[in-house]
This record gives C-alpha cells, structure tokens and sequence, in this order.
C-alpha cells in the first residue's frame, strides 16, 4: 500500500514538476472548505452556498493537469541594426491546456527599458512585440522573464529569468560636406590634387619633350604652333603635364574620457539607465564622428579613429563603405567603455604622416589641450568643440552660478590655449569643411 | 490561439479595480445587513489590503468575515444579502487570484480572461442552482449518523489539502 502511495505522490509530483501554488488555491480550498464545513455545522445554508463556489472553481482549476510549464523561444534577430530601425520581435511556446495564463516581460514601442509584463492566454502560440532603436549604443532590448499559471493561477511556475539578447545599435550617419584634404606625399589614388605631377585630369603645365615623357602626352597644336614660330614645324615637341590625384588621411579623435551635458548638476552623476547622456558631449562627439567619416570616405579619403581614453580601441585609416561600417562599431566599442580613462592617450605612432586630425571633445581638462597642441606640431589639427553650450548652473546650490561662471571661463582659456599652439576651433563639425578649405587657400 | 500581438492590453491595475468592486459591494453588503461597526471598520481594513496586497492572505479573511457577518446577522439563509455576496466572494477570489500574478506596471490581454470568466459563469449558475435546490428543499433535521459521515468526509479534505501544500513545500 505504502509503494502504491510513494508511486502515486512521485507521478502526481513529476506532472507538477515546476509549480508552486499559490495563495488562490489556499484561498479557494481552506475558504470553500471552511465556509461549508462550518455551514453545514451550524446548520446553515447560507454559508454553504458562499463557500460553494470557492470549492467547486477550485475543484474545477485542478481537475486539469498542467503539464511542464512553457519555455518561450525568441526567433533570431540581427545583432546589429541601424538607429531608428524597428523589428518585430517572434517569440514562440508550446504549452500544455492546463497552462491558462502566460505572464511574459517584452518591450512595447516608447518604452525604453526592458517592457512591462504581460498577462497572456496560455494558449497563444506565437507572440510579436514590436521593437524600435532610437538610441544608438549597446544594450539588451528584450529579456523575456516569464511566468505560467494553471486556471485561475492557482499554480504558478516561475518566475524564470529570461535569457538576455544584446544588440549593437550603430550610431546615425548624416554625410557631412567634405572639405578637401592636404594630399599625403605618397598614394597613386585618390580625390585630391597633389603638388608633383602625375596621371590625374588637372593640368599642370604645357613643357618641352624630354627624355621618358609618354608620346601620347605630345600636345601636338603646341607643338605646330611652336614650331610655326621657330620654323622647324617638328623642331621641339611639346606634352602636357597633369598633376597627380592622391588620396588623403583624415584621423578622427575622440574624446571619451568625459560625458556631460548643459546642466551642471548632472555632471558627477550618470544618466540613469543608458550608457550615453543622450544630448551630451560624448553622444554628439560619437554622431559628429560618424558624419565626418561618412562625408569623407565617400570622398574616397581615409579615415581613423583614434580614442583617447582607450589607445587600444583605435582604429588605423581605411577607404570604403566596410570602413565606415567598422568605424561605427568602433565608436560604439569606445562609447561602452567611456568615462574609465584617467588621461588622455594619443601617441605620435598613432597618426599617420600628412594626416589631418580632427578633435572631437569638450576640452574640460589641461590634458587634452595638451594633446591637441603636441599634435598640432606636426598635423593640421582642428578642434570641434563638443562642450553643450551654454552651461546651466546648478540650482540646487547657491555656489551654482559661480561654478558656472568658473567652469566657462576655464574653457575659454583652454579655447585660446588651442588657437595661440596654431590649432585651429570650431563649433560644430560642419565648419571643418570649411577651416580645410581656407587652409589650402 | 495563434499568435498575439503584445502592447495593446489594459493597464493590470483594472484587476485590481476589479477587485475594489468586489470589496466595495462585500462592505455595502455588509452596511446594508447591519453588522457592527467595529465589525465594519475590520472589513473595510481587509478590503483595503486585498486590493494593495492582492497575494496575502487578507481576501480569505475578508471572505470568511464576510460571509459569517451576514449569516450571522440574519434569519433567512436565502436573502437578497446572501445571495448577493455569492457572486462577489467569487469575483474577489478570481480577481486577487489574477492581480496577485502581475508587478506594477503589468498589462493583460482581455483575451486571456475570456475563458476563466467563461468557467466563473458555469460555477455561479452552479452555486445559485444549489441555493435554489436549498430553498425549494424541505427543511427537516438530518439524521446524526448523516452528519458525522459528511463533517469527517469535510476534515479529511481538508487535511488532504493542508497536506499537499506542506509537500509543495
């Protein structure tokens, strides 16, 4: 008898494996019971009919074995996607029919967490949340915790912890107009007229022959005309010289030592749930970035990232569309790791030769100013201010505007430190193509 | 059921309302039978607690005081003020049973709660048949043997009950 009762309590727990009751079926069995029981001692019918449906909807709920509780599987989806894109997220499960209720964390569109929970049939097969990425950046985007319940959740399992999906959001690009670029003194390709001649289409000047000088560049009207003069129609063959068309390096720095915003109160503390201050320096430094290597690679130039704070996640010059794409990723790499670095990190090593270097930094320490000048002894160096202007004085204290007031005149000493050391400053990166084109002429 | 789309549900705190409607008919119920105020004051605190902490055992205790107060208060075991509260315990029971479930924030699927009401309905029309049975039936003493069979057939559900919860544990 007892091995009769061991193998029926192990079956009925096997069926149940997962569950735990809950408060309703404690509710519905000792109320329903109690309240007939307790009727039908004192002889009344009043108690009994109140407690009667207590007992028979629990006895109804548990006349259904649950089965194994629901694993939701999430469908697979890109690991990386571009801002502003939108997915539809498939989640699939096969439950049991005891399982009444799925309660299940997925995202809705405008929240920017992880989504409320979810109160679903148990019935549902498939399940689809909508997914947008407004913010670039890493992150997780769905963790779907979830939790089943038998009929009137009078069994639960769970709740069980997802399992988290990571996705790299890259940063927008917006082309910028490029400027053009000092030619490096090496490079067969390219955009940009250099100083010596070569195979380009621009011409250079119209000379004699000399030895070594291709037939088909003999300009043959020169020629005639010349001769016409001289009298020998053949006497002396003159070609026309082109110069040559060599490409150019444009070496991105970013500052990722700080992250701030126009208010001051929020400078020593982080923005809650995002790695990145939306609207601050580091977010519009890493977007500013992105359009510059987009208007520049579509140039044909090549472009670098180099990160302050992190020399080891800098990225050498490269051409082409999977540069940019590789440069996205970087500056997401670099914008995960930011505000870790004690000082800045730029080596000479790091810049290309002939390279323009542009800063992209709010310039709030000595030491960046110090790497930009050091830099500017051997490039063109421009400096994009990237400090969200103008400040806002905390109010919450009464030093606020004074700090305001100090902070501001400290970063105009560091702009004049900049300018006298021959670097050239600018407020946004669209007047890069600009200070480029006054600087060639 | 196929497939679902998330995001277009009800805010889950229209299950607690749920059950504040319940509560609030148990307490005009109660009010209307003319229980004692201090009787009273007990059950609005515990109709207060079922709503915030719907998972606790504070709607079983509204229920069970609830249902005592009214029959104790009256001669009639098939007045309106009982009859009325069959359908409300139930209602109480189902919706802290469901907002017990969710954290703050949650949201539901009318959908999911087509089939639980659906069952909730049968169940009522159960219990008003048995109190229609009771009220047709004649009222004559039952015999003690009877009696003693059905109060040890109810203790030994119960200790059924109260043991397989020990064993979940």
């Amino acid at each position: 008898m007892s091995r009769v009762l061991a193998f029926l309590t192990a079956r009925q727990s096997a069926g149940r494996a997962g569950w735990r009751v809950t408060d309703a079926l404690f509710r519905g069995a000792v109320g329903g019971l109690g309240l007939v029981g307790v009727g039908v001692v004192l002889h009344r019918v009043d108690l009994v009919v109140i407690g009667a449906p207590l007992l028979l909807a629990t006895i109804a709920a548990l006349a259904v074995p649950v089965g194994r509780p629901p694993v939701p599987r999430l469908e697979p989806l890109p690991r990386t996607v571009e801002a502003g894109d939108g997915a539809k997220a498939a989640i699939t499960t096969a439950a049991d029919p005891g399982v009444e209720f799925l309660a299940i964390r997925l995202p809705t569109p405008g929240t920017a967490s992880l989504g409320p929970v979810h109160l679903l049939s148990g019935r549902a097969t498939t399940l689809r949340a909508t997914l947008r990425w407004n913010a670039w950046g890493e992150g997780v985007d769905l963790r779907p915790d979830h939790l089943a319940a038998s009929r009137d959740a009078l069994l639960i399992s769970g709740p069980v912890v997802g399992v988290e999906t990571r996705r790299t959001v890259l940063p927008p690009v917006v082309p910028l107009i490029a400027g053009p670029l000092p030619p490096r003194a090496s490079g067969l390709v390219g955009a940009h007229r250099s100083r010596r001649p070569g195979d380009g289409v621009e011409l250079r000047t119209v000379r004699p022959f000399q030895p070594g000088d291709r037939l088909r560049r003999v300009d043959w009207r020169v020629t005639l005309r010349a001769g016409a003069a001289t009298g020998d129609p053949l006497a002396v063959p003159h070609v026309r010289e082109q110069h040559a068309e060599v490409d150019a390096d444009l070496v991105l720095v970013l500052d990722s030592l700080a992250d701030v915003s126009a208010e001051l109160a929020d400078w020593s503390t982080a923005a809650p749930g995002v790695t990145v201050r939306p609207g601050g320096s580091l977010d519009n430094s890493v977007r500013a970035a992105a359009a510059l290597a987009a208007g520049y690679l579509r140039q044909g130039d090549r472009v670098g990232l180099i990160d302050l704070g992190h020399p080891q996640l800098s990225l050498p010059p490269g051409v082409g569309l999977r540069q940019l794409t590789r440069l996205r990723h970087q500056l997401v790499a670099c914008s995960r790791a930011a505000g870790w670095a004690s000082r800045p990190v730029l080596l000479p090593r790091q810049v290309p030769p002939g390279a323009v270097v542009v800063f992209l930094s709010p310039f709030l320490d000595d030491a960046t100013v110090t790497a930009a000048t050091t830099t500017a002894r051997r490039h063109l160096v421009i400096a994009v201010d990237m400090l969200p202007s103008p400040l806002v004085a905390d109010p919450g204290t009464p030093w606020g505007e004074v700090v305001r007031l100090v902070m501001t005149a400290e970063h105009q000493a560091r702009r004049e430190a900049l300018r006298a050391n021959g670097v050239a400053v600018v407020d946004s990166p669209e007047a890069v193509a600009a200070t480029l084109r006054r600087v060639r002429s | 059921m196929s497939a679902v789309d998330v995001g277009r549900g009800w805010s889950a705190w229209w299950l607690r309302g749920a059950a504040g409607v319940a509560c609030a008919g148990i307490l005009l119920d109660l009010g209307l039978s003319g229980v004692s105020t201090v009787m009273f004051a007990i059950a609005a605190l515990l109709a207060t607690a079922s709503v915030l902490l719907p998972a606790s055992p504070a709607p079983l205790v509204l229920i069970c005081c609830a249902a005592l107060s009214v029959a104790l208060s009256g001669d009639d075991p098939l007045r309106p003020a009982v009859l009325v509260l069959i359908p409300l315990v139930h209602a109480l029971h189902l919706s802290c049973a469901l907002a017990g479930l969710l954290p703050k924030g949650a949201r539901f699927d009318p959908a999911a709660l087509r089939q639980p009401l659906r069952r909730a309905l049968g169940v009522q029309a159960v219990a008003l048949g048995l109190a229609l049975i009771a009220a047709v039936s004649p009222t004559t003493r039952t015999p003690e043997p009877v009696e003693l069979i059905a109060l040890l057939s109810i203790a030994g559900l119960a200790l059924l009950v109260i043991t397989a919860r020990r064993g979940r544990r």
